[in-house]
């Protein structure tokens, strides 16, 4: 979509460094990184301070070429840059620069925790660190950021001892840690007191205590925030003890591949909730205050977390996964599994490597949600394909949709078919799949 | 495809009347604008509001600028968004897209024109689209390539520019 430049090119009329600067700067910003926008300062006097005033700092060095100076090219690009206040800096270095260490990261935060008011991203890739070379991140007091995001941390991150009194993180609304040691006491200290208007935390492949076998450390982790209004965990690693969360206007709470002992939250506004831990015990795994009515869940056969279902009995969308291996016994282990399915009016069944005849799978299922408006069906591809080109199946109750899709297509995309006159509707499922 | 929607007058879709206000010119032509489209402009907006009667004078932007402008704004007010999730928005949203990259088939002169009209006039939409046309322009280009495109002069002397090369040769490249 290059403009037609042939009447321009070579005519010697400079046309655009006449624009006021706010103008050069907005078109600097619609370059793909900084060091884009750098390149013009070598046009002419004009462009030579233009780009140090960009009001966002994107320092992305991810080729080859950059690997063994990316740590010096960003040091420069903060030099040099003059604006008081950036309004986001982010900063990806190249997977494995070894010279990225972590007290060069913490003068990278040092300078966001100066100047910048907005968002930060900084994402780190490296290979395994030996243990004695990985150093410690140091966070300090971000007073204006709104958002933190850091990724493949790699090594311990801590928090710089903070300011009696005062919030610290006073803006800020979202915190997403990923693969790092964080103090778990520390963490708890922080949220709880120090980020007035944190909505969400997403902590993936965060481990809770700096040191492996540090128990004492790892034995509770405590998330208490009057704010807070999501949570994300998501881990591979032993959490070790006692999980509480004390979220008084939690919304939404997401747990993936964690293994805690016990789980105390309270959560009395809680509305959504993804529970794909190892485990659900209901007399260990509590969920104090909170009612038996969400907005969404998600279960999965097979798993513990199908007892949720008892927990929480009415559940306006309900997603189930069904994953059935081959034998009689797994069968029967389905059919009671799914003898009593939380009231919903919404029901997706997600069928995941089902090695059993889908029809009477699913008159089974329907059998128990006789109250829905809505069926969603999900298949992956292939079973998609080797089972909705010749078979058709008998619903027996009323709907306002059925929407079947493979799950490589999402759900919008989908006609919904319309078969609320339709008591009994011989409905044949139908695909995106050409 | 703009020509199908070239501002011809107040009649609606739904076949009811809307308001229109006129806009003037720095080269004394006049324009019959919807009201809804004028708006995009926080500039004409403004105006619109302090009232007064005559038509608006745009003493910063010409005839041939201003209608492009125009034919920018009565595509994006054109019609109400439908629910974000429909497939009708979808295809609005693709057509849009179509429309704004034509729009920007442009010369150079032309470009930098509606880039001080829309900053004038305060069309954020249409700012960065076309802000964004030239740094599509300048991305992946040399310094040498960027300045014949625009016709910039380098006026740095030889020693400016070794030390220029020196200070940052870590910034960029």
């Amino acid at each position: 979509m290059a403009p037609d430049q042939s009447d321009d090119v070579g005519g010697g009329v400079d046309r655009i460094s006449g624009l006021p600067d706010d103008i050069l700067r907005c078109i600097l910003v619609g370059l793909p990184s900084t060091a884009d926008a750098a390149r013009t300062s070598v046009l002419s006097r004009r462009w030579r301070h233009v780009w140090a005033h960009l009001p966002e700092l994107a320092l992305r060095y991810g080729n080859r070429v950059d690997r063994l100076r990316a740590h010096e090219l960003i040091d420069a690009a903060m030099g040099a840059y003059s604006a008081p206040t950036v309004r986001r800096l982010e900063i990806a270095t190249p997977f494995g620069s070894r010279d990225v260490t972590a007290e060069r990261a913490s003068s990278w935060l040092r300078f966001a925790s100066r100047r910048l008011a907005g968002r930060l991203k900084l994402s780190l890739p490296h290979p395994d660190l030996a243990p004695d070379k990985e150093g410690k991140i140091l966070l300090p007091v971000c007073e204006r950021v709104t958002a933190i995001d850091m990724e493949y941390v790699g090594r311990a991150l801590r928090f710089q001892p903070l300011p009696a009194g005062g919030s610290a993180f006073a803006a800020l609304a979202t915190l997403r840690i990923t693969d790092a040691r964080v103090d778990g006491r520390e963490l708890e200290h922080v949220l709880s007191s120090r980020c007035p208007r944190l909505k969400e935390v997403v902590l993936e492949w965060v481990s809770f205590s700096l040191r492996d076998g540090d128990d004492d450390a790892a034995a509770v982790l405590s998330i208490r925030s009057g704010s807070l209004q999501r949570l994300q965990m998501a881990s591979g690693r032993e959490l070790g003890g006692v999980l509480r969360v004390d979220t008084p206007e939690l919304r939404v709470l997401t747990l993936r591949r964690i293994s805690c002992n016990d789980a105390y939250i309270a959560a009395p506004k809680l509305s959504e909730l993804y529970w794909f831990p190892l485990f659900y015990v209901p007399s260990r795994h509590r969920f104090a205050e909170a009612g038996r009515h969400l907005r969404r869940m998600e279960v999965t056969t097979g798993s513990p977390s199908m007892a949720l279902m008892n927990r929480f009995n009415i559940v306006d969308e309900l997603k189930v996964t069904l994953s059935v291996p081959q034998g009689a016994r797994q069968y029967e282990k389905l059919l009671e599994d799914t003898n009593r399915l939380s009231k919903c009016e919404v029901l997706v069944l997600k069928f995941e490597a089902v090695k059993h005849d889908l029809k009477p799978i699913m008159v089974h299922l329907l059998q128990q949600c006789a109250g829905i408006r809505e069926l969603v069906v999900e298949f992956p591809f292939k079973m998609a394909r080797a089972y909705l080109n010749n078979n058709s199946i008998s619903i027996r109750c009323p709907l306002d949709y059925l929407i079947c899709c493979s799950t490589t297509a999402s759900r919008k995309d989908m006609k919904p078919c319309h078969t609320n006159t339709v008591h009994q509707t011989r409905a044949c499922l139908y695909t995106s799949i050409g | 495809m703009a020509a199908a929607d070239s501002c011809d007058g107040i009649s609606t879709s739904g076949g009811g009347w809307e308001k229109t206000v006129t806009l003037v010119s720095s080269d004394d032509a006049r324009f019959e604008v919807r009201e809804a489209a004028a708006s995009l402009s926080q500039t004409v907006r403004r105006m619109i509001r302090a009232g007064g009667d005559g038509g608006i004078p745009l003493p910063k932007v010409d005839a041939r600028t201003l209608s492009t402008v125009l034919e920018y704004c009565n595509k994006h007010a054109a019609v109400p968004a439908p629910a974000p999730e429909s497939s009708s928005a979808e295809a609005a949203a693709v057509d849009l897209e179509w429309f704004d990259k034509e729009l920007m088939h442009v010369d150079l002169a032309t470009l930098c024109s509606l880039i001080r009209a829309a900053d004038y006039l305060e069309v954020a939409g249409l700012l960065d689209l076309t802000c964004k046309t030239v740094a599509d322009m300048i991305k992946s280009k040399t310094a040498e390539e960027i300045r014949q495109m625009f016709g910039i002069q380098n006026d740095f002397t030889p020693e400016e520019e070794e030390q220029l090369s020196r200070e940052n040769a870590g910034v960029f490249e």
